[in-house]
């Protein structure tokens, strides 16, 4: 890896770092979502620092060039950000329809008192 | 034996006022819920106005969560039994008796009124006969369950089927011959009865277009899960049974 390299890599590592961070501190990004982001910060750094376990990785899974086993990665960590987000979606689309549910129950309960049920058939 | 009738709608206006008319004349006696799922017409005040307990969702949920807010109103109201019906004049109020008849006499938990009668009078297009062709035979491969229409909304239910339904297993994205699935594989008894059905009376289906095709691919996936399910229990349920006869000291019993 050239200086050049390494110093633009460094660069962006860190200022993915510094965002999560900063929108944490702004309350833009919850906590319980910043970890994979500060994980990919971090993750990133260390790459770079050690590049060398970056080659052994890439010598070990067969891959010619490390930027193959970097792609590989980010893509596989995309990946799972992904089922991650419809995992979470999914939950709030259970507690939106739940919460939606109880306030449309409770809203008919009061109407129902007002009104008062009759509802009985001969068996 | 205290009944509701669920009418769950969504644009409905110009209709659901008539149908919730008509069954209220048909049947004096019974309280009729419409589950308004947040229709951006005058669906809701016209359902009031005929005389109908509204429990209106706050956003768009779907067909099926509308249906999961009836069954959770009439367990929690301690009704016997519900009856389902559409909010679009397809299922005639006058039919109502016909599917609660084997209710009332205890002799199934849901009842499923057919639009295929023996009189070969039918009011459906080629494309869902294929869809219900579909299911029906998925049906009677999986559960030996012989329906000639499995994906009717057309429905007595028990109260033991609401608690069913109620238990978080609906699958709410998608109802339909997946619910009868489910219900076969809990043991509960279904029992099918034709009726006659109309013609939609205005207002587009959800079912319109190319839909069926994208739906039908929905359900099926959505049978295979609540197979799956059902087996993942089974195992858990033996396996459980077995550790409790296994701390007895007993014999496994065969389930």
């Amino acid at each position: 890896m050239s200086l050049r390299q390494f110093m633009a890599s460094i660069a962006l590592s860190l200022l993915l770092l510094f965002l999560t961070v900063r929108l944490v501190q702004k309350g833009k990004l919850d906590i319980a979502y910043c970890w994979i982001w500060l994980g990919i910060s971090v993750g990133a750094l260390f790459v770079v620092v050690r590049y060398d376990l970056l080659v052994r990785l890439s010598n070990l899974i067969g891959a010619v060039t490390p930027t193959t086993t970097l792609f590989l990665m980010g893509f596989f960590v995309l990946l799972l950000m992904c089922l991650q987000f419809s995992l979470v979606i999914s939950q709030h689309r259970r507690q939106i329809r739940r919460l939606s549910q109880e306030l449309a129950l409770r809203n008919g309960e009061g109407q129902a008192g007002r009104n008062g049920n009759k509802a009985s058939i001969d068996a | 034996m205290r009944a509701v009738v669920l009418i769950p709608c969504y644009r409905e206006r110009g209709r659901i006022g008539n149908v919730v008319r008509s069954v209220r004349a048909a049947f004096p006696d019974l309280d009729v819920v419409v589950i308004d799922d947040a229709s951006p017409d005058s669906s809701a005040c016209e359902a009031r106005s005929a005389g109908a307990l509204v429990l209106r969702h706050g956003c768009n949920l779907g067909y099926g969560a509308a249906l999961e807010t009836g069954y959770m109103h009439a367990l929690a109201s301690g009704y016997d039994f519900a009856v389902q019906m559409d909010g679009d004049g397809q299922h005639l109020p006058d039919q109502v008796r016909l599917i609660m008849a084997p209710v009332l006499n205890g002799s199934a938990d849901i009842v499923i009124g057919s639009r295929y009668r023996p009189d070969g009078a039918t009011a459906t297009t080629p494309l869902r006969r294929a869809g219900h062709a579909l299911f029906a035979s998925v049906l009677r491969l999986t559960t030996g369950l012989r329906l000639s229409d499995p994906t009717s909304g057309f429905q007595a239910i028990t109260r033991r089927a609401l608690h069913l339904f109620t238990s978080g297993a609906f699958p709410c994205d998608y109802p339909d011959s997946d619910v009868i699935l489910m219900c076969r594989l809990a043991g509960l008894r279904i029992v099918e009865v034709p009726v006659r059905m109309a013609d939609r009376s205005g207002g587009q289906s959800m079912h319109a277009g190319l839909r069926p095709l994208y739906y039908s691919a929905k359900v099926t996936l959505s049978m295979f899960i609540v197979a799956l399910n059902f087996l993942v229990w089974r195992a858990w349920r033996r396996e459980r049974t077995a550790n409790e006869a296994g701390e007895k000291g007993g014999s496994t019993p065969c389930l």
